[in-house]
């Protein structure tokens, strides 16, 4: 299997061969990232385990389409940026913030880092929207389905309901965020902070 | 359509990569100029980024299964011993390995499948958050996930039927070997291998440790031996497996 075939199956697959792959670079990822960066063997899995989400992540947002080099040689230079912000960022001795991280992966730029106060009003704004928006919502954008996959895996008449729904859901979202960030007297000023 | 709708449609343009040049184009100056519309694009983009995150974290706990399932590699740190320290440790394995030999009682087919067999996770339809009208299939991958094997078997059975699926099938030779029946599972993981590339190693990984389940030394040594060729996730497992039987 070429390497684009290896991302083709992914991308059609999803976890199966995202399995697959954890299982295949595994030992050989976890030996190199304890050798090369004294790393416990707890925090090297949290490591791989976060290299295999943002690769995965890539593939399904479109960023990783073709690899100039393999699949290996990819993953060790994710770790490899990992486990350096680790030394920089973080104390040895305490486990890797995993939920932090991914947040800063998701949010932080350059021009306006994250802000977690506003992150944790997302998401209780989230939960409070419940299902089927909840999943709608997460099908769209995080599985990056089209609207005639999301109108058949939620049983809706048809991909334009699919679409009028999400929207419905979006803006209740964004309300129930609104309250949130109100209900907790945010300063919002939509000025990075 | 008022100002605010036109700008959230724009917005949910944006973050859809739907924008063509002009647009974007348009979209970047008014970020720069306008606060009102930088703050709905923020609002935005926290709120995609904690769908996302959920996403994320649903997918990371299937990791953790799976991780959970899989034995830590040998991995040889160089270190500067002090001689003492070595002749301290040559002792020590001395002992054990008289110990060993003197009270460790002949090693069974079976107790190596004990050893040695831990049941596939579900990694294929995790059941972290069911929508409320959970199907047949996402009830047997719950089912599995409990421990309740006989009740998954019996679901996944009927389903494959309907659908031939390698995840599924896995899962069902995993909820055989549990319930002692070696043959079904022995049929399970070799259709698997066949019909599976992506999951060629853990069907032969199962496969050896239905035959060692069913006391079976010819066929489950060709299978193990493979293994412990390669350098994948098994390997390890498998040498481990052959020191054990060799004569």
């Amino acid at each position: 299997m070429s390497q684009d075939d290896l991302i083709q199956s992914i991308r059609t697959q999803g976890e199966k061969a995202l399995a697959a792959i954890y299982e295949n670079y595994r030992n050989e990822f976890l030996s190199w990232i304890v050798r090369e960066y004294k790393c416990s063997m707890d925090d090297s899995k949290d490591i791989y385990q976060l290299t295999i989400l943002i690769f995965y992540d890539n593939i399904r947002e479109g960023k990783l389409q073709h690899l100039v080099s393999s699949v290996k040689t990819y993953l060790f230079g994710i770790g490899k940026n990992i486990a350096r912000e680790r030394q920089r960022k973080e104390k040895r001795l305490v486990p890797i913030a995993k939920e932090k991280w991914l947040k800063e992966y998701l949010i932080d730029e350059p021009s306006d880092p994250l802000d977690e106060d506003l992150f944790s009003h997302a998401k209780i704004a989230l939960e409070k929207l419940g299902q089927p928006c909840q999943r709608l919502v997460e099908l769209f954008y995080y599985e990056k389905k089209s609207m005639t996959e999301i109108s058949d895996a939620l049983g809706y008449k048809n991909p334009d309901t699919a679409k009028n729904q999400k929207c419905k859901c979006m803006a209740r979202l964004r309300k129930l965020f609104q309250e949130q960030t109100t209900n907790h007297s945010t300063q919002y000023d939509h000025e990075p902070r | 359509m008022n100002r605010d709708e036109k700008d959230i449609e724009l917005i949910e343009k944006y973050f859809e990569e739907g924008l063509s040049e002009p647009e974007a184009a348009a979209f970047d100056r008014r970020l720069q100029t306008d606060d009102e519309f930088r703050g709905l694009v923020r609002q935005e983009k926290y709120l995609v980024g904690a769908i996302r995150l959920q996403g994320l974290s649903d997918e990371l706990d299937t990791l953790k299964r799976m991780e959970a399932s899989l034995t830590d590699p040998h991995i040889k740190v160089s270190r500067a011993f002090d001689r003492r320290w070595y002749l301290l440790a040559a002792a020590v394995i001395a002992l054990i390995v008289v110990a060993r030999f003197a009270l460790t009682p002949a090693v069974t087919l079976e107790n190596l499948y004990q050893e040695n067999f831990r049941p596939y996770p579900n990694v294929f339809e995790p059941t972290v958050r069911s929508t409320s009208r959970a199907s047949e299939r996402s009830r047997a991958f719950q089912d599995y996930e409990k421990g309740d094997y006989a009740n998954a078997a019996t679901r996944f059975q009927s389903l494959l039927k309907e659908e031939n699926n390698d995840g599924m099938l896995l899962l069902l030779g995993n909820c055989n070997l549990l319930l002692d029946k070696s043959d079904a599972a022995i049929a399970n993981f070799e259709q698997l291998g066949a019909q599976s590339p992506e999951l060629a190693v853990q069907a032969k990984w199962f496969l050896s440790m239905a035959y060692l389940q069913k006391d079976d030394r010819t066929h489950a040594l060709p299978l193990v031996e493979e293994l412990a060729a390669t350098d994948g996730s098994y390997a390890e497992k498998a040498r481990a497996i052959l020191k054990e039987l060799a004569p």
